[in-house]
């Protein structure tokens, strides 16, 4: 008994992840399947139809179909590429995310005069070093070189290049 | 600050698309053009006012590298399952893998539950559910415009690649990942029948007629119609 009600419970489990996948994908287009993708690999084929929103990704299709191309990444179904193009954007807006924070951060440590921090505020521009400590949480090694040597006083301070 | 563009100015700023521009742009230059576009906007959703050049560059530059590395991902566990085709459970397999870097909830146990119940995809569904979409800034050309030169010709009546094998065109047999097949162009129209077929009496006529100085050029021509016959008899 106790065997037939937890393995009824995984497979409502399972079918609500399915339900819940099914809808995800079919946002990702305007249409409303009756057989869902999952079904298909389950061979599971009563389903009742789900009708959702519209979703589009702010990444083009054509570039992602591009990229995904180049690398030997082959499929026919547009939702796939669709969902790549959402994940690369959760990526991005994830990065940008934790560079906005970055600027923030740095804005409200330096306290000057009320003018200048309104003025700083208003302008939130993505830097090299935001971004730099941004991608370091997710692996990648960003290192801007902080001065050209095109002159003898490049990369000194300012007092002695004053002198 | 030296070298920053707003991100308004950057969407406005069209990558070029003209047929009269002098210096040619390769391809990879132009995707990575239309990717600034997209990460720009991207940008300017989350909060951003402004830019430095190099910092959006950089940022381009990784995500192309990550939808590479998505690629490189899914296609790898497709073939590891003696697939050519890449299917939902392989991209989640990329996604988890990518995803492992920072760490999600159940990573602990990937790929040992069912992949469906991955925080990857959940987080993705949760992303799609909640978020207001912004359409990308400019219109983007047709995608044969990708190319430059003479193989714009040759796209130009191909359109699509793949759905064009895929829906039944003339080439069916030929697999969907191989290159177009070129469109060869008919430049003279003889005596040709219904389906292509030209008579060999015809030829060596009209080979007579100008006086055997053209006989490569209306042997190509020949050749040329062959190849046009078999292609439309595929249909």
């Amino acid at each position: 008994m106790n065997g037939q009600s937890s393995q009824q419970q995984s497979k409502d489990g399972r079918h609500d992840d399915d339900a819940a996948l099914t809808e995800f994908l079919a946002s990702l287009m305007d249409y409303t399947p009756t057989v869902s993708i999952t079904d298909l690999y389950l061979g599971i084929t009563d389903r009742t139809a789900i009708v959702n929103n519209y979703a589009d990704s702010q990444i083009p299709d054509e570039l992602v179909e591009h990229y995904l191309g180049k690398s030997g990444f082959q499929c026919p179904d547009v939702r796939l590429t669709r969902l790549v193009a959402v994940a690369t954007q959760k990526f991005i807006a994830d990065v940008a995310t934790d560079a906005l924070q970055q600027c923030k951060a740095r804005q409200s440590a330096v306290i000057k005069d009320k003018r200048d921090k309104q003025q700083k505020d208003k302008r939130l521009i993505l830097t090299m070093e935001d971004l730099s400590k941004a991608l370091r949480e997710y692996g990648v090694n960003v290192k801007h070189q902080e001065y050209f040597a095109d002159s003898p006083s490049a990369g000194l301070d300012a007092a002695s290049r004053e002198e | 600050m030296m070298g920053t563009t707003s991100l308004r100015q950057k969407q406005q700023q069209q990558p070029p698309l003209d047929d009269d521009v002098v210096t040619p742009i390769s391809e990879s230059e132009f995707s990575f053009t239309i990717a600034r576009v997209a990460v720009a906007q991207i940008c300017q959703s989350v909060g951003f006012k402004g830019a430095q050049n190099s910092a959006l560059e950089a940022l381009t530059d990784i995500t192309t590298r990550y939808l590479e590395a998505i690629a490189k991902l899914g296609a790898a566990s497709s073939n590891s399952n003696r697939r050519t085709q890449s299917n939902l459970p392989d991209i989640i397999v990329a996604l988890e893998d990518l995803a492992s870097v920072q760490g999600f909830p159940g990573s602990s146990d990937i790929r040992s539950h069912s992949l469906w119940t991955s925080a990857v995809i959940k987080d993705l569904m949760k992303l799609v559910k909640y978020r207001d979409e912004i359409p990308f800034a400019q219109p983007l050309p047709a995608k044969n415009r990708f190319f430059q030169g003479a193989k714009r010709k040759l796209l130009k009546h191909r359109g699509d690649n793949q759905r064009w094998y895929c829906n039944g065109g003339s080439c069916r047999h030929v697999p969907s990942w191989l290159p177009p097949v070129p469109v060869v162009e008919e430049k003279d129209k003889g005596a040709e029948g219904k389906k292509g077929e030209v008579k060999w009496e015809c030829w060596e006529e009209r080979g007579k007629k100008n006086g055997n100085v053209g006989r490569r050029r209306w042997k190509r021509s020949a050749i040329m119609k062959i190849f046009k016959y078999q292609e439309r008899e595929g249909k």
